[in-house]
């Protein structure tokens, strides 16, 4: 699936998506949000495999700063859940489906904030310690 | 990258169209909905594979 991808393939795949959609909504609407489902999750999956250096490399400055650990982690997990987040919320947004794409984004928000409330919770206990409560 | 798949599903959706168009013609309403049901079926059996890959990608690449 992975190949060496440029932006001329990205942007020729999405094109020739978009073209397809228009063509198919006209007669059949489900099969429109089909193809968009496809391109998207195509595109997507394409450009992933050249992120992970990128991660590679922003987790070594982390290190470098001396905050790694769990708080990287926490960052890069979030941005997944993000990412699956808005990959689902505007493929339902794209078949006219605005509530459940909201439900969907809320879903992540949640997720989100479970993921990072360990974290501020030992902010706030540091602050705490700081401002001698305890 | 398989840019296939994308013409797959567009072409899988014209013939069920047309399909659709002449079933509806002749006057069998139920075949054509059946036409339709089982072409969708395909396809979303032939999506379901991609998504569950790029998935595995996703929890790879971000460890989820």
């Amino acid at each position: 699936m992975i190949m060496e991808l440029d932006i001329f393939t990205l942007a020729g795949l999405a094109l020739v998506g978009g073209v397809l959609c228009v063509l198919l909504k006209q007669y059949k609407p489900e099969y429109a949000m089909l193809v968009s489902v496809c391109c998207g999750v195509l595109l997507f999956g394409g450009v992933l495999a050249s992120l992970t250096p990128a991660l590679q490399t922003v987790n070594g400055l982390m290190q470098k700063a001396a905050v790694g650990g769990p708080y990287a982690a926490a960052i890069v997990k979030a941005l997944g859940i993000c990412y699956v987040t808005q990959l689902a919320a505007d493929s339902c947004r794209d078949a006219g489906q605005s509530a459940i794409a909201g439900k969907v984004e809320l879903c992540g928000r949640v997720l989100i904030l479970l993921l990072s409330l360990p974290l501020f919770e030992n902010l706030i206990e540091i602050a705490c310690h700081l401002m001698g409560i305890e | 990258m398989d840019v296939e798949l994308i013409f797959k599903i567009a072409a899988i959706g014209i013939i069920v169209a047309v399909l659709n168009q002449l079933l509806v013609r002749s006057g069998r309403e139920e075949q054509a909905m059946m036409t339709t049901l089982a072409g969708l079926i395909v396809v979303l059996m032939m999506i379901i594979y991609e998504i569950k890959d790029l998935f595995d990608v996703i929890k790879d690449v971000f460890s989820l």
